[in-house]
């Protein structure tokens, strides 16, 4: 009796030990889904908030490009680049990111700060070497991004995301936002792919290769950031006119 | 009578080789038994949108009838492509293990040498690992075993950072 009082015992803790990672993996996977999708949705609701805000003066957050289309109050504006200016939304967007990942509140803002400068500096280059999007492009980049948000292995880490959105509309509103940028950038960072493998005369098409590229992104695009020369908001006089909006009257 | 028995008797002798000869042409008859997967894998990422990989695998195994219940398969080739849609981090993919299973799970052989083969894709594919091993192994032809392909893709910097699929294809043929 002793001893199979022992073996459910054991059997027990050896079931708790095994499955303890895993579902805490899972669970951890799910919260990261979850609370993202909330902190998009603010986002998107902040970005509402600020297309309708009378006072301040308004800049375009970028001097070029479909983005430009985006607004910013001088409030809300966290640094000022040659050609591009960065919000603090962005910053707390990217913020969160990072601290939902497990980083503290210093290091994951470290890492947004990078993370925004770069990623901006980049549209500048993209828009500045051509590769600027249509209205129409965003809208069939999207739409085949729900069907693979769809039928993709993890569909349910992209449905976690939007249900913290009012609706499901509401959510591929949002993406369409995004991709003003995210687009340029991609078109552009496949052209310097498919450059970078005919410098080296080989496919990007190993493990050790794609490593290496990536690494030689991260040089292209802290250059790319270093150019842009950004400056704290409250570090300056005043914005280049280029960024200005003219208020209706 | 006698020319009538040594009718019958070459009649039976031509039968058989006959015979003889269908099982041996039959028993080197080559078979393929083959599966396809695709499905594409998305990364969260801090400016608020994805990034993605498609993948596509194509597994084969070639056997021949080794007697009546037993087949051998003595081919295996596996083809993993993916393309990858990104701003900041190009998403990787690679084929982990392929090995042969029991039903139950059992670990039935894990193949560990490959060589190239040639294959031609379309060229939206980023990146192709095409690949052939020719180890002998015998099935029975109702087996329940099964083959397995194990990969994995990331993406630095992304959520989730891995990710992991599989190709099944059970192994019986009769």
């Amino acid at each position: 009796m002793k001893r199979k009082k022992i073996i459910i015992a054991v059997s027990a803790l050896a079931l708790i030990m095994t499955t303890y990672f895993p579902i805490k993996k899972i669970i951890g996977k799910v919260n990261f889904m979850t609370d993202w999708g909330k902190v998009l949705n603010n986002d998107s609701k902040s970005k509402t908030e600020d297309a309708q805000r009378q006072n301040g003066i308004n800049y375009r957050i970028s001097a070029f490009g479909t983005d430009s289309n985006n607004i910013v109050s001088n409030e809300d504006i966290f640094e000022v680049g040659n050609d591009i200016l960065i919000s603090n939304q962005e910053i707390e967007v990217a913020k969160a990111f990072y601290i939902l990942q497990g980083q503290n509140e210093k290091d994951a803002e470290q890492a947004a700060i990078k993370y925004v400068e770069e990623y901006n500096a980049m549209y500048v280059e993209a828009v500045n070497n051509g590769y600027n999007v249509t209205e129409k492009e965003i809208d069939e980049y999207v739409t085949d991004l729900k069907v693979m948000a769809e039928q993709a292995e993890n569909s349910y880490d992209v449905k976690k995301v939007i249900d913290q959105f009012d609706s499901e509309d509401e959510y591929w509103n949002y993406q369409k936002n995004i991709c003003k940028k995210q687009l340029p950038v991609q078109k552009y960072v496949k052209s310097l792919e498919q450059e970078y493998a005919t410098d080296i005369g080989e496919k990007i098409d190993s493990v050790e290769k794609t490593a290496m590229w990536n690494s030689e992104l991260n040089n292209i695009k802290e250059a790319a950031a270093k150019k842009q020369q950004y400056k704290k908001m409250d570090a300056i006089n005043k914005i280049d006119k280029k960024f200005e909006v003219k208020k209706e009257l | 009578m006698k020319k009538m028995y040594i009718k019958i008797c070459l009649l039976g002798v031509t039968l058989f080789l006959l015979g003889m000869f269908y099982q041996s042409t039959n028993a080197s008859a080559a078979y393929a038994l083959n599966k396809n997967y695709e499905n594409s894998y998305l990364f969260a990422v801090p400016e608020g949108g994805w990034s993605s990989i498609y993948v596509n695998i194509n597994y084969t195994e070639r056997y021949t009838k080794y007697d009546s219940s037993t087949n051998k398969f003595y081919s295996r080739e596996c083809i993993f492509v993916y393309k990858s849609s990104y701003a900041t981090s190009k998403p990787v993919g690679n084929v982990a293990t392929i090995k042969h299973f029991t039903k139950s799970g059992g670990e039935l052989h894990h193949f560990t040498k490959w060589n190239d083969f040639a294959v031609v894709v379309p060229t939206s594919y980023d990146y192709i690992w095409s690949k052939q091993n020719g180890k002998n192994k015998f099935y029975s032809k109702s087996t329940d075993s099964y083959a397995h392909v194990a990969f994995q893709v990331s993406c630095n910097g992304a959520v989730p950072p891995i990710q992991t699929g599989g190709l099944k294809m059970v192994l019986t043929a009769n």
